[in-house]
């Protein structure tokens, strides 16, 4: 990427591959230790996640870690489990708006300014995520659970459709730049339709940022969940869950018992910063995310037109 | 000979200024398609709420009479596209219906509150660029030293912070525990609010001359705009790194430099070089704030339009949802057509290329 521009002091491309591999396997790390502890959670604790123990606000010890709420519920086993929440809603909001807007990101950028129909639907389509995006993300997302109804499937309904125009973006970019690359002239000029070259060679080159930026949406997912369930428009009270949790434990901070809140909010900023890293170490990647994809369309190409 | 020269310039200044005039017209044509999409959107929006909105207006324990009154009332009865055209009509003229939870108009309501979120973003906004800027830009020069990796760090981990609890921690050490800053109940605690000029509290109390007051809305600001700013500067940060590093890194730098140019100079030329994606990042983190300001208010109890928003959500009060999301919606709209009117203004290729 960088190879052939000039160097700079301190920012040579192999420091800058260093970094990003430390930034990736640490995001690794911590996500899989999140994910892990989660999986695990009923053999790593002796309570339940909403099972009342012997005694309220309970302050942190060697039998309970974390110390009680004022249900005498556990606080670290509900952060254990918490992200049995937060991580699945978070993870298939994602994945629901990546599955939908990669198509949309793709035909919007390779028929962009390319044929009556085509072109049309290119506008209506990015003219659509204008709309979307020209709402803050968060209260977007707040007035679509408010009119949904709250839970987690209107939760993750809501978050899909919120997330859907970053991916679109996302993808259009790639599809925009390799166009106009030689193996879709080649490919076009074998009477290969613009559908079928988008889809098959296009698309799986320009895939690798956006599939680095599932990682960091995942992270904001799960902070937007929380943030949601923090005002009471996400999951409901008893819910082992971060943002319900911290709501709970915050009418006991001007009386000092900081452990039901402080706890929850430790975990949830980790798995977030989890998964920024883990998505930012691959988009920083030198080797990660590219070359082996663009290699096979290439040798496609070659194999085809020499 | 001289006088060609400036009529020369004089030409190309106006030539720009053209084209500076239809990039704006420009903008306002895709402005007030985007106003209309975000209108519609928030139209049909509402209307997905499942069941009968009388019912869930009027409650369980209506009569058929009272429900067919507020139908009449609420003019569900029109079919869709009336009441599509007579919601933006409505729009037009600022109505924006009325609330459940206040009984007062949508509009009257969000007038009342948003000087105060308005307050806490442009703060937050304000201080997050006077210590985000610099810091990016020292940055860039000792990225291998300790205190750039613990900047560096900090930025890349503080927009995984959740901003609700940042500002619940704050409030219970600064202010709970060693009382350095006054407990959430608000904008002014008990006091009364200075005459509004324009409902920010600190510029009215500074424009009338309260002196007392404002120390006092400034010390209420601090904990929230702290919040913000340790939560959302972080991106700032890292955009004004990225971006001087790439202006430093220009090569004109070493160029004025070996050849004897001031370098106050280059200084000058390489900040304005870097400075349209800090625009940029300015008006992205100013849309994040209205978002963060939304749960930061509900813990400081701040009596702005986010606290509004929650409690609209909570009380199934949809005039005032889509009252809040169409505001919100112009909000940012603004803000990115301020954005690019500064933009045109600092960057000089964009007013000649684009014609």
């Amino acid at each position: 990427m960088s190879r052939g521009r000039a160097p700079r002091r301190g920012t040579g491309s192999r420091r800058r591959a260093r970094i990003a591999n430390a930034k990736t396997r640490w995001g690794l790390i911590i996500v899989a230790v999140i994910a892990l502890s989660t999986v695990l959670a009923p053999f790593i604790t002796p309570f339940g996640p909403e099972e009342i123990t012997d005694e309220v606000l309970a302050s942190p010890g060697f039998d309970q870690f974390f110390g009680t709420d004022r249900r005498a519920m556990d606080v670290f086993t509900r952060t254990l489990y918490a992200p049995r929440v937060d991580l699945t809603i978070g993870v298939i909001a994602t994945l629901i708006a990546f599955v939908i807007g990669v198509p949309l990101g793709t035909v919007a950028g390779m028929f962009e300014d390319r044929g009556r129909l085509g072109g049309f639907a290119s506008q209506i389509i990015m003219r659509g995520m204008d709309v979307m995006q020209a709402f803050p993300v968060f209260v977007f997302a707040l007035a679509l659970v408010a009119v949904l109804g709250t839970g987690a499937t209107n939760l993750v309904l809501g978050l899909a459709f919120v997330n859907t125009p970053v991916f679109v973006r996302q993808i259009r970019t790639g599809v925009l730049v390799l166009r106009d690359e030689a193996f879709v002239e080649a490919a076009l000029i074998a009477g290969w339709s613009r559908l079928r070259i988008a889809f098959r060679h296009v698309l799986p080159n320009a895939l690798g940022p956006a599939a680095s930026l599932v990682s960091v949406m995942i992270g904001f997912s799960i902070l937007l969940t929380a943030g949601l369930s923090f005002v009471g428009a996400g999951v409901r009270v008893p819910t082992a869950e971060w943002g319900v949790m911290i709501a709970e434990g915050s009418a006991q901070l001007p009386t000092g018992q900081w452990w039901p809140s402080v706890f929850p909010g430790l975990s949830l900023a980790l798995t977030v910063f989890g998964f920024s890293l883990l998505g930012e170490g691959l988009r920083e990647s030198p080797t990660a995310m590219d070359g082996r994809r663009a290699g096979r369309s290439r040798r496609w190409a070659e194999r085809s037109f020499s | 000979m001289a006088s060609a020269t400036t009529e020369a310039r004089a030409a190309r200044r106006g030539l720009r200024l053209g084209r500076f005039g239809t990039l704006i017209g420009r903008r306002f044509r895709f402005i007030v398609i985007q106003l209309l999409g975000a209108a519609t959107l928030a139209f049909f929006l509402i209307r997905m709420v499942p069941g009968d909105p009388a019912r869930v207006l009027a409650g369980p324990a209506a009569s058929p009479a009272t429900l067919a009154e507020l139908r009449r009332h609420l003019g569900l009865d029109d079919s869709l596209p009336v009441q599509y055209v007579r919601y933006l009509g409505n729009l037009l003229r600022g109505d924006l219906g009325t609330s459940l939870t206040t009984g007062q108009d949508v509009s009257a309501d969000l007038w009342q509150r948003g000087p105060a979120t308005l307050e806490l973003i442009l703060f937050a906004l304000l201080v997050s660029m006077l210590i985000g800027v610099p810091l990016g830009v020292a940055l860039a020069r000792r990225r291998e030293k300790r205190s750039g990796k613990a900047i560096f760090g900090y930025a890349m981990f503080s927009g995984s912070i959740p901003d609700f609890w940042l500002a619940l921690i704050l409030l219970y050490l600064f202010s709970f525990k060693w009382e350095i800053f006054p407990p959430p109940i608000g904008r002014l605690g008990f006091e009364t609010p200075p005459d509004r000029i324009t409902g920010m509290y600190t510029v009215d109390a500074l424009v009338t001359g309260d002196l007392a007051t404002f120390w006092l809305a400034a010390q209420h600001l601090a904990l929230p705009v702290i919040t913000l700013t340790l939560v959302y500067s972080g991106l700032i940060v890292k955009v004004a790194n990225a971006s001087s590093e790439q202006a430093f890194g220009a090569g004109f730098v070493d160029l004025y430099t070996s050849a004897g140019v001031r370098s106050t100079l280059a200084l000058r030329r390489a900040t304005r070089l870097a400075l349209p994606p800090v625009i940029t990042v300015a008006a992205i983190t100013n849309g994040f704030l209205l978002g963060g300001a939304v749960l930061v208010e509900q813990v400081f109890a701040w009596g702005g339009v986010g606290q509004y928003a929650v409690q609209a959500v909570r009380g199934a009060d949809f005039a005032a949802i889509q009252g809040f999301i169409v505001m919100a919606a112009f909000f940012n709209i603004a803000n990115y057509l301020i954005a690019d009117i500064a933009m045109l203004g600092v960057d000089p290729r964009l007013g000649r290329t684009e014609s």
